[in-house]
């Protein structure tokens, strides 16, 4: 690609940019106020926290409830283990999140500026308040940061909101949405940390600045996190459009051969190898071949390894971050989990597929979040991708010696 | 002579529809409390409580027709579903028409639950705990023996089991299978000051 | 045979009784659902496939940490082998011992549900010649040669009307009024 955007500057690895640097770098924040939503949305920038949706769309759905009382919180949660980019972005370029932040809560007319940053990343959290600190007092007084539980849901919007307001991270059901009733009944405007950076460049250089980075009718930059079997696991920043193996590439190549590719993390899909390849990092395209891009974790198996011993690994996992609010979720994913467990374990036998491909339909749509829903598309990505596997899979244990 | 019959079947119908309508409230309850054991799954007091619903409203029928046709109560069908429009004791009568029509809108709700929503259904069926009360004041003010010793028995036999059950049922409450683990998550996922 | 990966990492999660569903079913048969019961039912694990001998782990649990990548180290072992003659034909649905004995359990609840109905029934019948018999001992004015409901209170020779009017009026007079 030809330049970096969001990880110009100096070495990552030399910790956060401080305000003089970021200033002399990039000019001062330019003053704005709601014509920037109308920038934001010619631009196309799609939200990075996992569901791509049209940031300008939200900030004005935002912006026309907001009687001056809305509250922004910057979602730096991050609880999806695999990703790296947010934290990266909060602990080497902190005043590009917080730039993008300031000028969202002028954008809405917002009096409160909320950073949530995972308890778990520590770096993050030091880099994004010594930050704070270094700011003007105007913008300093507006904005406070709040940690976030390390679990896997308090990064959606609804339990960032909850939180903020009555101090449990758990999801809530929506309608109504926090860009309509959020945090103390305001409405609220839950944006990533990587969208808010996007927009500290646009605000600078233009929607037709931004457009001019893309592949293959893409547009954009996005900040993508290659783990697996590659040479140099880590964050990318890529021109949208890329391809899978233009990515892997990037990344030093794949270390071995591949079995399968998860695109999109613990809620996105497996996508066998050789139809994985082609695949495009555009939030569109992926949509339109059922899959989803989500929070950029991109994640390579190499065929030593097994997709059953991993998809099990995974449905435990998303099965004990399921906040027990709702029977079809926390019974719903346990029993699929436990049932993933004896294919894993004891090898293949019929109940225990017909079990999975059954309860996953019947789970779905019944929680009262998208926890349960996440978790089944991934389960149902790996019954059809794993399919000889699942149908074979050889028991674990060893009988001992009598 | 027949109407003496007719006399005699309304009053053993309505006693045994007392005794099954108390029976059903029982059931209910311990459909809510989620009884189960190896050799007593759920469903086999939800059925139970489903099929003994329905006997109730046939000998309810009996009771009914029995009493409507009796020329004596000149009752007509009105007051059946009507409640305090006859003439014949038409405060007590009217009760058991109440209890009557209650009765019938759980039934029919029931019956009908897939298209009403769960919600709508459970509202409906709360109304069971008002149709028992009056179906027993019914039987009180109504029978022409009301105080007669076997169905002072009978009626206190089933006041009984209904009030050990619901009295249970307030004790205890409706077992949540989700409430150690959602108590465990909230306390995992509080702000973070206030831990 | 054994997975190859997961012995040479050592991370083959073995069930815990911890993480599997409680013991028990909450609803014994799969196929039975009303609007009441949770859809899904799933045994607690120990229960399930009794036949399989109990063999020991080869090494010690390692239950994946949060927040960090369950599966994302680089595997150089060999690939998985798989047994073709361990392979499962899925499709088809013969009902293994375990479904034949929860089918048993189920068919003998419903024989209960039965036999209970029709026991109800018979009884509520039963019920209502017997206190309608009872109920015309105990009407207030009735005379002691009173057996059988129908002929003992009805005078005979009037309308029955009339009867059943003189007896209940002397049993208004009793109870009260209408």
């Amino acid at each position: 690609m030809s330049e970096l955007r969001l990880l110009a500057g100096r070495d990552l690895a030399a910790g956060p940019e401080s305000l003089a640097d970021h200033v002399r770098r990039l000019g001062s924040l330019p003053s704005s106020g709601h014509e920037l939503i109308d920038t934001v949305e010619r631009s196309g920038l799609l939200g990075r926290g996992g569901a791509s949706f049209p940031v300008g769309n939200k900030w004005r759905s935002v912006a026309a409830k907001s009687r001056g009382s809305a509250v922004v919180i910057v979602n730096g949660a991050e609880g999806e283990p695999q990703s790296r980019k947010d934290r990266l972005l909060m602990s080497t370029r902190p005043h590009l999140v917080l730039d993008g932040a300031i000028l969202a809560s002028r954008a809405v007319s917002a009096k409160q500026v909320v950073i949530y940053i995972g308890e778990e990343h520590e770096p993050a959290r030091v880099a994004m308040a010594r930050a704070l600190s270094e700011r003007p007092e105007a913008e300093a007084r507006l904005a406070r940061v709040v940690s976030a539980p390390n679990r896997y849901v308090a990064g959606t919007s609804s339990a960032a909101v909850h939180l903020v307001s009555d101090g449990i991270a758990t999801p809530t059901t929506t309608p109504p949405h926090p860009h309509e009733r959020g945090v103390a009944g305001a409405p609220t405007l839950v944006q990533n940390v990587e969208s808010l950076a996007h927009v500290a460049l646009i605000a600078r250089h233009g929607d037709a600045w931004y457009r001019t980075a893309g592949r293959r009718g893409a547009a954009g930059t996005l900040l993508i996190t290659m783990a697996g079997a590659v040479s140099g696991p880590g964050v990318l920043e890529v021109e949208a459009g890329t391809t899978v193996a233009e990515a892997v590439a990037m990344a030093g190549g794949a270390t071995e051969p591949t079995e399968a590719v998860l695109v999109g993390g613990y809620f996105g899909a497996w996508v066998d190898a050789a139809q994985a390849w082609e695949l495009t990092l555009d939030a569109a395209a992926l949509r339109a071949r059922g899959l989803s891009l989500g929070c950029g974790v991109i994640g390579v198996l190499p065929k030593s390894s097994c997709g059953v011993c991993a998809t099990a690994r995974v449905m435990r996992f998303l099965a004990a971050e399921s906040s027990a609010q709702c029977g079809p979720c926390f019974f719903g994913l346990r029993a699929l989990a436990d049932a993933c467990d004896r294919v894993a374990e004891r090898g293949t036998n019929r109940d225990d597929i017909t079990r999975l491909q059954r309860w996953a339909t019947e789970v779905r749509g019944r929680g009262a979040c998208h926890h349960p829903d996440g978790a089944v598309m991934f389960l149902q990505s790996a019954l059809k991708t794993f399919s000889t596997s699942f149908a074979a899979h050889p028991a674990h244990w060893r009988r001992q010696p009598a | 002579m027949t109407d003496t019959v007719l006399w005699y079947t309304t009053r053993g119908a309505g006693a045994v529809s007392l005794v099954l309508l108390s029976a059903v409230v029982v059931l209910g309850v311990l459909s809510s409390l989620r009884f189960q054991s190896e050799s007593w799954p759920r469903f086999l007091t939800t059925g139970l409580h489903r099929n003994v619903a329905l006997m109730t409203v046939v000998f309810l029928a009996l009771h009914i027709i029995t009493a409507v046709v009796d020329p004596f109560t000149h009752l007509g069908w009105l007051p059946a579903v009507i409640p305090f429009s006859s003439y014949y004791r038409t405060l007590w009568l009217g009760l058991g028409t109440v209890a009557l029509d209650l009765l019938l809108a759980i039934v029919v709700t029931s019956l009908l639950r897939e298209y009403i929503g769960p919600i709508a259904w459970r509202a409906i069926h709360w109304l069971a705990y008002g149709s028992w009360p009056i179906a027993v004041i019914h039987g009180f003010g109504t029978g022409t023996d009301a105080w007669s010793a076997w169905l002072l028995a009978l009626t206190a036999a089933c006041v009984v089991a209904v009030a050990i059950a619901v009295g249970y049922r307030i004790r205890t409450g409706s077992p949540d299978p989700l409430g150690s683990a959602r108590i465990a998550f909230r306390s995992a996922a509080n702000r973070r000051e206030d831990r | 045979m054994a997975c190859a990966q997961c012995l040479a990492t050592g991370e083959n999660y073995v069930l815990r009784e911890d993480t599997s569903a409680p013991g028990g079913n909450r609803t014994p048969d799969l196929d039975v659902r009303t609007v009441l019961l949770y859809p899904l039912s799933y045994e607690g694990v120990w229960r399930d496939q009794e036949s399989l001998p109990r063999v020991t782990p080869l090494s010690p649990t390692l239950p994946p940490e949060r927040g960090q990548g369950v599966w994302f180290s680089a595997f150089s072992q060999g690939s998985h082998r798989v047994d073709q003659a361990a392979s499962v034909r899925v499709e088809t649905m013969e009902n293994t011992p375990n479904e034949a004995a929860r089918i048993k359990a189920r068919d003998a609840a419903f024989r209960m549900l039965n036999r209970l109905t029709a026991g109800v029934a018979f009884a509520a019948v039963a019920g209502v010649g017997l206190l309608g018999a009872v109920s015309a001992q105990t009407i207030p004015g009735v005379t002691s040669s009173s057996t059988t409901s129908s002929a003992t209170t009805s005078s005979g020779v009037q309308s029955s009307s009339t009867s059943v009017s003189s007896s209940s009026s002397s049993g208004v007079a009793v109870s009260g009024g209408s």
